[in-house]
């Protein structure tokens, strides 16, 4: 329909002028690639080789090119033009070439961001993918202008692209950004998770203060390893809330906290052992276990690894 | 001295190569050929490797013809496996040090022949040749058209910042 509207409006003339001065110009390129890449002559004088330019203005470029010996630029390309070699390349360069190999090319970016957003720490460059973050005075993280709204799209390609997370001493975000981001997922994922192919959690911080709420909007039930190490009661409190998401996949589940001393903190954490049915692994240090603990792991039918020690 | 069971391998200008049974089923290509078809002496065809690249390639098999086979399975994640992936031993590092075009034959051939370890070989080096270079460099080094628009790039850029100072 919309070719239409364009034959209607151009004349003859002007198409068969447009006509013309593409092939001219397809017959450049083709002409510059036997030139520039071919590094034998495609005749046997000399002279010939000089005068194609000429036979092929007059001639498009044959069909055939595919079938004989393709110019060296195509075999070039065959290596880093290959996503299925791109990928092998990838897989042994470390962060900071991947991001400026995302930058070379439309067709390397994809697969470089893939391999460069598999794993990250904290969230800060999720969330400036989304809009910039400023810092206000009370230390708290703020958008730069979230009143034109953020780039969702391009938060959304980051967050899918992320298998595992590690948590460490970071930033925290004032409740602004985490209100009007939790409102986006519910929009935009119909109350999916924003981390849709999250496999590997970890917290390595001894002081999480971040809310809660937000953290564990992020889980998706396909999380298979967890790691905990810290040494506040705040391990506690993490087990706890996961016990309320559904987090049931669990193949790896290593702790590392303080000695619970209250019986409502044994029972969340007993609790959250008997309903990882899947758990394959299973790490425990920093305090003893009660009978109905010990209980509990005896239930894990699919527990493979077990380790437990004082500290 | 009893002769070790031979292939002939034929490559796409051919020129035949006969080497050791264990040698060529270095090559899983041609591996599974030879169960396949069984044992003949007929030559295995190899349409897409030209002489002066399967020379090269024969010449890593021959080298290599007594390593354990690697796992098919060999999870990328375990560190044992990563660490593996950034080092490349003494001789293999000799064997690759050839111009870009004979480099990227190679690679292409053992994709194709299917022989994971030089493929991975292959892939470092070029890997190696993309580290500490920008864009730019890495354009002008495989000859590759910026298809980005300025703004594109700088969009790229500023998105994945975070990462460039590690």
């Amino acid at each position: 329909m919309g070719s239409s509207d364009l034959m209607v409006k151009a004349t003859p003339l002007v198409t068969a002028l447009t006509v013309l001065e593409i092939r001219s110009h397809a017959v450049k390129q083709y002409v510059d690639e036997v030139i520039v890449h071919t590094p034998r002559p495609r005749t046997n004088s000399m002279g010939a080789t000089m005068s194609s330019p000429a036979i092929l203005r007059l001639d498009p470029p044959p069909d055939d090119r595919a079938i004989s010996d393709p110019p060296q630029t195509i075999r070039r390309h065959g290596v880093v033009g290959l996503p299925e070699l791109l990928t092998v390349i990838f897989s042994s360069l470390g962060q900071a070439d991947l991001a400026r190999a995302a930058r070379v090319c439309q067709l390397w970016s994809p697969i470089a961001l893939d391999f460069l957003w598999e794993g990250i720490c904290n969230l800060d460059c999720l969330i400036n993918a989304y809009s910039p973050l400023v810092r206000k005075d009370d230390h708290i993280m703020h958008f730069k202008d979230v009143s034109k709204g953020g780039r969702w799209g391009a938060f959304w390609t980051y967050a899918c692209r992320v298998r595992r997370l590690t948590w460490l001493e970071g930033e925290v975000y004032g409740p602004e950004v985490i209100s009007h981001l939790l409102g986006q997922v519910a929009n935009s994922t119909s109350g999916r998770t924003f981390l849709p192919n999250l496999r590997s959690l970890s917290f390595l911080t001894s002081s999480w203060k971040g809310p809660s709420l937000f953290l564990f909007s992020l889980i998706p039930s396909t999380l298979e390893d967890l790691y905990i190490k810290n040494s506040s009661s705040n391990t506690l409190r993490l087990i706890r809330e996961l016990m309320t998401v559904s987090a049931k996949h669990l193949k790896v589940v290593e702790l590392r906290g303080p000695q619970p001393i209250l019986k409502d903190h044994r029972l969340a954490y007993t609790t959250f052992l008997s309903h990882q049915k899947n758990l394959q692994s299973l790490q425990i240090a920093g305090f003893t276990l009660a009978p109905e603990e010990i209980r509990a792991i005896g239930e894990l039918h699919n527990l493979i690894e077990l380790e437990l020690c004082h500290s | 001295m009893s002769a070790a069971p031979q292939v002939t391998l034929e490559s796409s200008d051919g020129e035949k190569f006969k080497v050791d049974k264990e040698v060529a089923e270095r090559s899983v290509l041609i591996k599974n050929m030879i169960e396949d078809v069984g044992e003949s002496d007929n030559p295995i065809p190899l349409p897409n490797v030209n002489a002066s690249v399967l020379k090269k390639v024969l010449e890593y098999c021959e080298h290599h013809r007594g390593d354990p086979l690697p796992a098919a399975d060999a999870d990328p994640s375990n560190d044992d496996n990563r660490k593996r992936a950034t080092e490349i031993s003494d001789w293999d590092q000799k064997f690759i040090q050839v111009d870009q075009e004979m480099l990227f034959e190679i690679i292409l051939a053992a994709n194709y022949m299917d022989i994971k370890p030089l493929l991975d070989v292959g892939c470092k080096t070029v890997a190696n040749m993309i580290k500490g270079k920008t864009p730019e460099e890495i354009r002008k080094l495989f000859n590759i058209v910026n298809d980005f628009t300025p703004e594109e790039e700088a969009q790229i850029k500023k998105e994945n910042e975070w990462a460039e100072d590690r």
